[in-house]
């Protein structure tokens, strides 16, 4: 596809990893996987056309087509800071732009022996603060230098300008939450009424979103994002991955274990099941690597088959 | 600089930045276009995969009705005593129109029985002519799309407490000088509980039939499909409901809190039969059940108000399913159903 690329999915990753931490030993950047992606070419266009319109990217697809690790690789290639959030069933909009501690304040306001704090100190900024303004965010909205100042959660490129934020699995929520994200996403502001404050960024940052389509999502929601599918790998794709993740020497392992994926897949989603991810062939690898179990009809082999592609569901008999 | 100054909806303008900003080959213009919903042939849709388990949420229920044959369970029926055709609000679902149907119910009914109801048979139809074959104007739906998911949403939320101090009714307490000695909470509106989904297939029911199996499929994708529990039932749902496979059981009740959605007739199609009284005894006894269990009911039903049952709207928000049905004219009935 021939077009000008800001994202280019083949680029030099220009992301920088925050100091690890001592206790670890690991930057927290290499929490996740996001080192590595394999991308179609139409993925890629819809990055750049995200990156073009300053649209949310939302991301359709089954589970392990690669949606959540993706925000996470495009940050690592371009250079910009990367924060995320899970969305659950309790999440509200609120918390993707701030929370105020009450019971915190409340506490101090009864406790006539303490000095209440002033209110940004109360403050905890979101992801979507520290994305559009995260100097705002450290001093949480606040000029008072008595308010405690807080550690940017990037997971990279902490003095990027820009940022992407992952938005992850936004149809767990309510379904109120999507419209009540329709003005900070268009807008890249929001008002936080608590401090008389107006959060606002000139750095547009890449939103991306996913969806497993468990629940509907609000039309008007959808026709503010620019929208794709990412379809299940393939055994090719997964093989790619596979090179990508353990290097080129295991090739005995990677093929088989594709092929055996990809049956099972085949018959679950025939079933309406879900089929087995990415994460769950890599884990089979691995398992392969590190046991020394060669795929084949051996016993281990069928048992790594059995634990890793055909997990019973919640409610089936194990017996069966 | 961020030109866009509010959260509008994607436009023409977003495809002019894109070409702009990318310089795409001519190939991969209608690739951008697509993703930003702007081809008219790839309008976001609900997914294949989605789609597809919209279909089992209905077909996980007893088997619907045949719209050309539509008879009551047979221990409670007889076929061949009673027979109504009608001039349906079906369909067909081709180019064949019905010609002219007669009506007619050709035999009593007894205590039990319900009228068979059959469509015109396909020997009263009509081939269409090609001058006929201009596209037939779609039935719109009882609910109209563009209001069903606040509507749905409106009708099955529950309030759940959350951990957010309830600053308001806090500050109130304070200068009141009330001790306080519980933290009062904020309570948000959320459909997390699920929702179990009544849903008549009667034979009253039949021309809202299609409807019925949208709304409560609409249900499913909003509330999240592992939440919620579609159980057809005919004539009353504790007799028995239909289990996945077309055989029958018993009902359950949901769990305590759960809201229920019954999408019925309430007999009320069967106003000439000789006695409606004893389905509606039990309809009294289940909504004051699941009332006495927290559950809030809500009842979609295709009939104007003044045929509701009277014994039952003390117990249950009445909705009449059609287009003036939306999110406020529930709210305001369930309003009403809590003022009582």
């Amino acid at each position: 596809m021939n077009y000008n690329k800001q994202f280019n999915a083949a680029g030099e990753p220009k992301a920088v990893l925050p100091p690890e931490d001592p206790a670890t030993g690991r930057s927290p950047g290499d929490q996740d996987d996001g080192t590595v992606y394999i991308y179609t070419e139409e993925l890629e266009l819809a990055v750049n056309v995200a990156l073009a319109t300053g649209r949310p990217l939302l991301l359709r697809g089954p589970s392990g087509a690669g949606k959540s690790s993706l925000a996470k690789n495009v940050a690592y290639i371009l250079g910009w800071r990367y924060y995320h959030t899970v969305i659950s069933s309790r999440t509200q909009a609120q918390d993707l732009l701030w929370r105020f501690d009450n019971v915190l304040r409340l506490s101090e306001a009864l406790d006539a022996g303490k000095n209440v704090a002033p209110d940004a100190a109360y403050i905890q900024p979101g992801v979507l603060w520290w994305a559009f303004d995260p100097a705002s965010a450290k001093r949480r909205g606040s000029d008072n230098p008595t308010v405690p100042a807080l550690p940017d959660p990037t997971l990279l490129s902490p003095d990027a300008a820009r940022a992407v934020v992952l938005i992850d699995e936004i149809d767990k929520a309510d379904p109120d939450v999507p419209n009540n994200l329709l003005v900070p996403l268009g807008s890249f502001m929001f008002h936080v009424p608590e401090l008389r404050v107006t959060v606002k960024t000139v750095t547009r940052p890449l939103i991306v979103i996913t969806t497993n389509d468990e629940r509907e999502l609000p039309n008007a929601f959808i026709r503010r994002c620019v929208v794709t599918t990412l379809p299940r790998p393939t055994a090719k794709k997964l093989f790619e991955i596979a090179v990508r993740h353990f290097g080129p020497d295991r090739y005995s392992l990677y093929e088989p274990i594709a092929a055996i994926l990809e049956q099972v897949a085949v018959a679950k989603e025939r079933r309406n099941q879900h089929a087995p991810s990415t994460a769950e062939y890599l884990d089979a690898i691995a398992a392969c690597m590190e046991l020394g179990i060669v795929p084949g009809t051996s016993v281990e082999w069928e048992a790594v088959v059995s634990a890793l592609f055909n997990k019973p569901r919640t409610g089936d008999d194990p017996t069966k | 600089m961020i030109r866009r100054s509010d959260a509008t909806l994607i436009s023409i303008g977003d495809l002019v930045r894109a070409v702009h900003e990318l310089q795409p080959s001519p190939e991969v213009l209608p690739l951008i276009a697509r993703m930003l919903q702007l081809d008219p042939l790839a309008r976001v849709s609900v997914p294949k995969s989605l789609r597809r388990r919209r279909e089992d949420v209905i077909s996980d229920v007893a088997p619907r009705p045949r719209q050309h044959e539509i008879s009551t369970p047979s221990e409670v029926h007889d076929k061949a005593s009673s027979t109504v055709v009608v001039a349906s609000k079906l369909k067909p679902k081709k180019a064949p129109r019905i010609q002219v149907v007669p009506i007619s119910i050709e035999a009593v009914h007894d205590e039990q029985e319900e009228p068979t109801v059959t469509l015109a048979p396909p020997a009263q139809m009509v081939p269409a002519t090609d001058e006929e074959d201009e596209p037939e104007p779609e039935l719109l739906p009882l609910l109209d799309p563009r209001t069903l998911r606040s509507a749905i949403v409106s009708a099955v939320e529950t309030r759940s407490l959350e951990t957010i101090p309830d600053i308001d009714a806090l500050t109130d307490m304070l200068i009141r000088g009330e001790v306080i000695r519980e933290i009062p909470l904020v309570k948000f509106p959320t459909v997390r509980r699920g929702v179990q989904v009544l849903l008549d297939r009667g034979s009253g029911m039949v021309p809202f039939a299609g409807d019925a199996d949208h709304l409560a499929a609409a249900i499913a994708a909003l509330v999240n499909e592992s939440s919620t529990r579609v159980l057809p039932f005919r004539t009353m749902p504790t007799w028995s409901v239909y289990d996945s496979g077309g055989g029958r059981r018993a009902y359950e009740f949901p769990p305590a809190g759960v809201p229920v959605v019954i999408i019925s007739d309430f007999g009320m199609s069967r106003e000439t039969l000789p006695d409606v009284r004893p389905v509606l005894a039990d309809w009294v006894q289940l909504l004051r059940e699941l009332r006495a269990r927290r559950s809030s009911v809500i009842a979609f039903v295709p009939y104007e108000p003044d045929r509701w049952p009277r014994e039952l709207l003390s117990s249950a928000v009445f909705v009449h399913w059609d287009r003036g049905a939306s999110s406020m004219t529930i709210r305001a009935a369930r309003a009403r159903l809590d003022r009582r």
